[in-house]
């Protein structure tokens, strides 16, 4: 007899409130972090009208300070689009939106193999001076300012990249729904003890990349929700991604080793699921000497 | 012919639904309304969106029976997870259980949960129930060895993280070893450490290092895989074979780098041996303020390159046979090095991070301050007033000095052939091969095709 109301299935990233739930990565947020990021992340929420809340992303460690990143699910037709904001620990009360990028600067993005340094505003092209301030006359308006390459601009680009390359959903968690568009399932009961453990049952929650899931996302009809996702079975080289039960074994967990610091958990048998990525932004370009 | 298409009336068309499939099961009348009485009943927000899984989750809840009651007598089948957990509960309740006895003189263990406080502002946590479960574990650890336990913290593997746990060695250990080939309590191996995979399973001991081993493990870069047993296939060849060697390489270099204390609260032991030892005077301060560098110093011997801490023992010149070329080894670092001289060689860039916390508008005179490593990644030490606390959570790897991507040491050179002997000896025994034996093939008669 279905009488139970549902618990609301968590989002695909964390809660603040579920920040408890990463005990077992070993990482966690300060409790000012924490409490200064609940209140920025309401504020841009109702600030920029966005139809759903702002969830943590992770967690860019820097030199002088580390980055908090934050993003929102802006759905579109296809599949939906995340919207990134970010802070840094010496001014955590405001979010900033990442700015967009030009492909010469995304070029320039993935050829810095340098730590971050903490600074949004630090100059990234080695002699690269700031633009000056051009003269303005009395009564106009200031030009708007020239953009230089930034730091904030290689940091949108990597959290770009880590988003693209780990960030995991569990099947069944989105769905595409009578209308052809992919939104969260409501409806979702979480993964079985067994079934957990494989990787085959895990996907990336990103715009289909393989033939065959792009070309299920476009035919009419009905799509199975492990149709239109890739599958991270299918990541090379082959044990790049980990899984194994926490010590309760009660919660599946997954680490990937491409990107040491990403942490995604799924409490079985539960709709709970949540992913972060809390590390040095960067890419563990030694992965094959490695494993 | 098209069937003719007459209306319906009310009464005929509820018929037409009410019609049980040819296969048993539901009519669509029942099945629909099950599916609007399960609309009714939780009233989710959008359910015409969601229609279709509405209805096909009323299926398979029609279709999940209750599981056949078991036979007598035959096994009954567990389900894999309840299983699991319930083994977990089980190590976990005999945690709790409270000893009768005293716990014995000489075991003493972290206030973990304190402890913890102070790691939270520093990123590094295991969550609140899990913490004061460590903390259980390790009374257990002290109490059965009945010794001294710090944690050292959790290293992560790709199949499971592991607890640490750091004990002092004892010299007994030590007595039957050459210490040519392994130092001692005064070495890498002043402390003994153990290793689980979970609160309230058994602490495996990890085995002693050797500087051998210490060399070769700065050389190579892998992740643990998780089983202590499994082999390491590296280049150049790990000596000593296995995960748990490795491990205990990692965990030796790291101690070494990493655990910190406060200037004013440790100094250099007086002994011949580099040492560091506690300040014994009561009203011992810390020398300096916290959020500069200079007042951090280490609070372990460094290893040097050869993988010792201490010079090498000095040779019997009556064991040697032969004569070897002395060895140019380098000079131990002075103990309490302050870590404001941690730097990259090349680019002096400073190899620790300080921070405060709370920073920025909440920070106040009990903020403490923590130091992180750039070298190795997860290695914290957080400090509070005069307690110094130190805690590594990450994979065990060093980050290189300048970022390029690791290259394994080349193979050796190809070793040459035996070649032509010295010219003194009067008759040479030169080795030459065979000349080739050709033989013709015999020839074969031609046949006709046929």
């Amino acid at each position: 007899q279905p009488g139970a109301t549902r618990v609301p299935a968590a989002t695909t990233t964390m809660e603040l409130q579920n920040v408890a739930s990463l005990g077992p990565s070993g990482y966690t947020l300060s409790i000012e972090e924490k409490s200064a990021l609940q209140v920025s992340m309401l504020a841009i929420q109702r600030k920029e009208n966005l139809p759903n809340k702002l969830v943590f992303w992770g967690k860019i460690m820097g030199e002088t300070n580390d980055y908090l990143i934050a993003y929102s699910l802006i759905p579109a037709y296809y599949f939906p689009v995340k919207r990134f904001y970010y802070c840094t620990t010496a001014n955590m009360s405001t979010l900033v939106q990442m700015p967009i990028l030009s492909p010469e600067w995304k070029e320039l993005s993935a050829a810095i193999k340098l730590p971050f340094r903490g600074e949004p505003s630090a100059l990234m092209i080695e002699g690269a001076e700031e633009p000056e301030e051009p003269e303005v006359a009395e009564g106009e308006e200031p030009p708007p300012p020239v953009e230089v390459f930034r730091e904030q601009h290689r940091l949108s680009y990597v959290v770009s990249q880590i988003d693209h390359d780990v960030a995991v959903v569990p099947r069944g968690a989105f769905i595409v729904d009578a209308a052809h568009k992919v939104t969260k399932n409501k409806f979702f009961e979480g993964l079985s003890y067994p079934a957990a453990g494989s990787l085959a049952n895990y996907y990336h929650f990103r715009a289909p990349e393989s033939a065959r899931a792009a070309a299920c996302l476009e035919k009419p009809g009905i799509v199975r929700p492990a149709d239109f996702l890739d599958p991270i079975a299918e990541d090379a080289p082959a044990g790049v991604w980990s899984q194994f039960y926490d010590s309760s074994s009660t919660m599946s967990l997954l680490r990937s080793f491409y990107w040491p610091g990403y942490f995604f958990y799924h409490v079985c048998e539960t709709g709970e699921y949540g992913g972060v990525y809390i590390g040095d932004g960067l890419a563990n370009e030694d992965l094959p000497f490695m494993l | 012919a098209k069937p003719q298409r007459t209306a319906m009336s009310m009464e005929e068309a509820k018929q037409f639904l009410r019609a049980e499939p040819a296969d048993g099961g539901p009519s669509l009348y029942d099945h629909l309304s099950q599916v609007l009485l399960k609309v009714i009943l939780e009233r989710p927000a959008d359910a015409n969106q969601f229609f279709e899984e509405i209805s096909a989750a009323v299926r398979t809840e029609a279709t999940k029976t209750a599981p056949p009651p078991a036979d007598e007598g035959a096994a009954e089948v567990v389900p894999p997870a309840k299983e699991a957990q319930l083994k977990w509960v089980d190590t976990q309740s005999a945690m709790f259980v409270e000893s009768t006895e005293d716990a014995p003189e000489g075991a003493t263990f972290p206030d973990l949960y304190r402890e913890a406080a102070m790691w939270k502002w520093a990123g590094i946590g295991f969550g609140d129930d899990e913490n004061y479960r460590l903390y259980l574990a390790l009374k257990a650890l002290a109490v059965s060895k009945e010794t001294g336990v710090r944690f050292w913290g959790k290293i992560i593997t790709r199949g499971g993280d592991y607890y640490v746990a750091e004990v002092k060695s004892s010299e007994e250990d030590f007595a039957e070893i050459d210490p040519n080939l392994m130092e001692g309590a005064m070495g890498p191996n002043k402390y003994t450490y153990f290793v689980t995979k979970g609160t309230g399973e058994p602490w495996t001991q990890l085995p002693h290092v050797t500087p051998k081993q210490i060399v070769v493990a700065r050389q190579i870069k892998r992740f643990l895989t998780g089983d202590l047993t499994a082999p390491v296939c590296s280049y150049p060849p790990f000596p000593g074979g296995t995960e748990a060697n490795l491990l205990r390489a990692q965990i030796a270099q790291i101690t070494a780098d990493c655990v910190l204390s406060l200037k004013g609260l440790v100094k250099a032991g007086e002994e011949d041996d580099k040492e560091v030892v506690p300040e014994e005077e009561e009203d011992a301060a810390v020398d300096g303020e916290l959020n500069e560098l200079s007042t951090w110093v280490h609070a372990e011997i460094d290893i040097m390159p050869h993988g010792r801490c201490q010079a090498m023992p000095e040779k019997d010149e009556e064991e040697e046979g032969g004569e070897e070329e002395p060895v140019e080894y380098p000079e131990p670092k002075e103990p309490c090095g302050e870590i404001a001289e941690d730097v990259v060689e090349e680019t002096g860039k400073a190899l620790w991070i300080l921070r405060t916390c709370p920073g920025g508008a909440g920070v106040g005179p009990k903020s403490l301050v923590y130091a992180k490593s750039l070298k190795w990644p997860g290695a914290v030490s957080v400090a509070a007033g005069k307690k110094v606390t130190n805690v590594y959570v990450g994979f065990g790897l060093a980050t290189s000095a300048t970022p390029q991507t690791y290259t394994p040491p080349m193979p050796g050179k190809i070793l040459p052939e035996w070649g032509l002997p010295a010219e003194e000896e009067e008759e040479p025994q030169l080795l030459t091969e065979e000349a080739d034996v050709t033989v013709a093939p015999p020839k074969e008669e031609e046949e006709e095709e046929d």
